[in-house]
């Protein structure tokens, strides 16, 4: 009796959480997957099967632009980790003596997009620092917005404007090992990559899953800025899945939108789901 | 218990996504108009305040339109025959400073469902592509962006059925190359409701006195090489065309695989050809104006300027040619044989020597109507006579409505409520003239009131009549017609770096022409990927 009056307790707490996730999320997944299933409009959607999704899978635009978005997550997330790992771990031991240090890593995310779009066109515009600075030099001209470069030019700013981010989520995670366990590894005489594998890494693998899904969400983010930089329609190399979904509700295709949408949620889960069974099998997590 | 859960979810999930799922049925061939059974109900339409040739910012700076008043009316009207039958009407807002913010909110109700009966749009005109210019982004954003790709999409209910067994409509009184635009595999999905296309005024006594052949005038890249040939700059002026250049070229691109049809080979020589003529044109112009001074501007007259007293010929030695649209075409006409000049009409083709127009104005029903066969009985009325050529539409019970704009001339000479040319064109002429004679009568009566006699200009227009064997050309159709769309705008700004180079004051050279094509081929291929 205590029990199911305690459970009815928690489920009253957490309703309103519920609703919002039924009327806000779930519901309109439902919609969508039905979009993504049918044509017309209003009350009068009819069911084609998967010819929406067969129309979107041979669509090269949509390719074109799911493989720059892997492209982009596959160089960008290992990247991002590693860096913010390293930095996170330089500054494991200055954490608590260098706290202004903290904040400054997160300027750069908490930097408006406009004026990160800003600082770019200043350095790697046509009338830019580094398209004049190679010009002295006598070396080629680069389009750097305009042409290939675009997707290196994208993925540093993406390292730039979210790495603190990560560093600070991993550096919460790296403060809280107890110190004693590295004292009494170093009375074994364990070597720094010894402590790191042995001691730091399993305790870290919740802490790096919560950096990675952070830095995958900032990683769509990124779009704001490529718009800016690009347009509805940048090169080639920076054309992203939003970029695809955008113009597709501007030009009222709801059907390919949905399709997109639902195609990208299939990656997502994925990647997620691999990586979330990995963390859970690690001895930290059960712990 | 986490097994069940999660299966329960997936059932939940699966017979959310199949409840509302049904299969289309298959169209009939024709179908019953719609019968009142006197039950309350309401139809919603959703339009824009402008049209063809009378753009936003003329609408605002007004604070009125030429379109309202007609669409009142004929609303009016069909509540009178139809008491039980309330139609709402919701207006696109027009202000470019809140439109594209409201735009995405209107795509968004749109798409949750919340879609009119009607859409009663125009299509990019002449007058948005100043309008494009001055918005930053460069659109002034449409719900409709491309009305022939939103075909594709499924947002209209196939009227067929009922189209076909209107016989009281009188369809074959309607252009059919025209209405064919609105046909999408079988599927009647748009009806056009207003065209134009670009015809050329050419003075006949210059024109044999400088040797203009007639046939050789056939194709847009013939007109403009013997024009160019003949080394006679004057008659340049006569082509130099704006806004729907695209209707010169062969066909864009194939909406169902998603493929331009253009070739960037034929678009290059054709901005090439504009090149050449607009080096001409503009060196001709610079020295006109040069030798003339006092002259303001030039261009195609209006009727209602003629009437009220502005002296100016039509042509001069020097300007014996004038690009004239469909449109104005009775007009000028009419001002022409006023002015004593025999007038070569002659309508513009495309490169391949086709007649091409666009359509101007558009309705459709919405495919998530709950009343289709009410909706097109009121979309069906834009088609009639009374409403294609201004006229009066009767009750039953002899209450009157007029549409057009009370029979006088505006500003902007739009007597029709359909902007354009109408596509019953078969009568128009007829119509349109009907109305100038009797606007010029008017005019008679109110100078005899001040006067003993009235000007010749009035007496000159009076004297003359402007019949179907002046437009011959109207009586072939048209070949082919296309909605314009965004695409026309972006070729419009890669057309115009070659008309008007700007402060480089050089012309483009080959290299920048074939890059900026490319550039636009680029833009319309992912158009037609993501629409």
């Amino acid at each position: 009796m205590k029990k199911s009056k305690s459970a009815l307790q928690g489920w009253l707490l957490v309703s309103p959480l519920l609703i919002g996730c039924l009327l806000f999320y779930a519901i309109p997944f439902v919609l969508v997957m039905q979009y993504s299933l049918s044509t017309g409009s209003g009350s009068a959607l009819y069911f084609v099967g998967f010819i929406n999704y067969q129309d979107v899978a041979s669509n090269g635009m949509f390719t074109l632009a799911f493989g720059n978005t892997m492209r982009f997550l596959a160089a960008a997330l290992p990247l991002i980790m590693v860096l913010a790992y390293a930095i996170a771990l330089l500054m494991q031991k200055q954490a608590n003596k260098h706290k202004l240090l903290k904040s400054v890593f997160l300027f750069p995310y908490i930097m408006p997009v406009v004026g990160a779009v800003i600082l770019v066109e200043l350095l790697f515009a046509e009338s830019g620092v580094l398209p004049a600075l190679t010009n002295a030099l006598g070396l080629p001209l680069t389009d750097w917005l305009g042409g290939p470069a675009a997707f290196g030019v994208v993925l540093l700013l993406y390292l730039w404007k979210n790495t603190g981010y990560s560093v600070i989520l991993l550096l919460a995670g790296l403060v809280t090992i107890p110190e004693e366990q590295y004292s009494a590894a170093d009375l074994d005489g364990a070597s720094g990559w010894q402590k790191f594998y042995y001691i730091t890494t399993p305790q870290m693998w919740y802490s790096v899953f919560f950096a990675l899904i952070f830095s995958l969400i900032n990683a769509f983010k990124c779009f704001r800025e490529i718009f800016l930089i690009g347009g509805t329609h940048p090169n080639e190399n920076i054309y992203m899945l939003q970029h695809f979904l955008n113009n597709s509700f501007e030009n009222l295709n709801y059907a390919k939108l949905s399709v997109a949408s639902v195609l990208l949620l299939i990656v997502v889960l994925a990647v997620f789901a691999v990586f979330y069974g990995f963390v859970r099998k690690k001895e930290a997590f059960r712990g | 218990m986490k097994k069940y859960l999660a299966l329960l979810l997936t059932l939940s999930l699966l017979c959310g996504l199949l409840a509302a799922c049904r299969t289309q049925p298959p169209a009939p061939e024709t179908a019953e108009r719609w019968v009142n059974d006197g039950e309350p109900t309401t139809i919603k339409i959703l339009t824009e305040r402008f049209m063809w040739g009378e753009s936003p910012s003329i609408v605002l700076e007004n604070k009125a339109s030429h379109l309202l008043g007609s669409l009142g009316r004929i609303i009016d009207y069909f509540e009178h025959e139809h008491p039980n039958v309330t139609v709402e009407v919701e207006y696109v807002t027009i202000a470019p400073s809140t439109r594209e913010t409201e735009m995405q909110a209107r795509r968004v109700a749109l798409m949750g469902g919340d879609v009119p009966d009607i859409y009663l749009m125009p299509t990019l005109s002449d007058g948005m592509f100043y309008e494009g210019r001055d918005m930053e982004n460069g659109e002034y954003p449409f719900v409709f962006r491309d009305p022939a790709q939103a075909m594709t999409n499924g947002w209209f209910a196939d009227v067929a059925p009922y189209y076909n067994g209107d016989e009281e409509l009188h369809t074959e009184g309607l252009v059919p190359g025209v209405m064919e635009a609105g046909v999408l595999d079988g599927q009647r999905l748009i009806l056009p409701l207003g065209y134009d296309m670009e015809l050329m005024f050419l003075d006949k006594k210059e024109m044999e006195a400088s040797g203009l052949d007639r046939e050789a005038l056939g194709t847009y890249g013939g007109a403009i090489g013997h024009v160019l040939g003949l080394d006679d700059p004057r008659w340049t002026t006569g082509m130099n065309f704006y806004g729907m250049q695209l209707n010169l070229l062969p066909p864009l691109c194939d909406y169902k695989t998603e493929s331009p049809l253009l070739k960037e080979e034929e678009a290059v020589q054709f901005l090439k050809t504009v090149r050449s003529l607009s080096d001409e044109v503009n060196e001709y112009y610079q020295d006109y104006f040069d030798r003339h001074p006092d002259v303001q501007s030039i261009g195609v007259p209006y009727l209602s300027s003629y009437l009220g007293g502005e002296k100016k010929d039509v042509f001069s030695p020097e300007l014996p040619a004038l690009d004239v649209p469909l449109r104005r075409a009775v007009d000028v006409l009419a001002i022409c044989k006023a002015q004593g000049f025999e007038t070569e009409v002659l309508p513009v083709r495309d490169v391949d020597g086709k007649l091409s127009a666009n359509v101007t104005y558009w309705g459709a029903v919405s495919s998530g109507s709950k009343n289709i066969p009410l909706a097109y009985e009121f979309l069906r009325l834009f088609l009639t006579p009374e409403v294609q050529w201004g006229g009066t539409l009767t009750c039953q019970d002899g209450t009157t409505f007029k549409t057009g704009f009370l029979g006088k001339l505006s500003g902007s000479e739009e007597l029709h409520i359909t902007p354009g040319w109408p596509v019953r064109s078969q009568g128009a002429v007829e119509a349109r003239w009907e109305k100038i004679y009797q606007e010029a009568k008017r005019y008679e009566r109110n100078a005899l009131v001040l006067a003993d006699k009235a000007p010749p200009r009035i007496t000159d227009l009076l004297a003359v009549e402007v019949t179907d064997e002046d437009l011959p050309f109207l009586a072939e159709g048209v070949d082919r017609a296309r909605f314009p769309s965004v695409a026309d705008l972006w070729f419009d700004r890669l057309s115009s770096t070659v008309l008007y180079p700007g402060l480089k004051a050089q012309p483009l050279t080959d290299q920048e022409i074939a890059g900026k094509t490319k550039e636009f081929l680029r833009e319309l291929r992912y158009h037609l990927a993501e629409g």
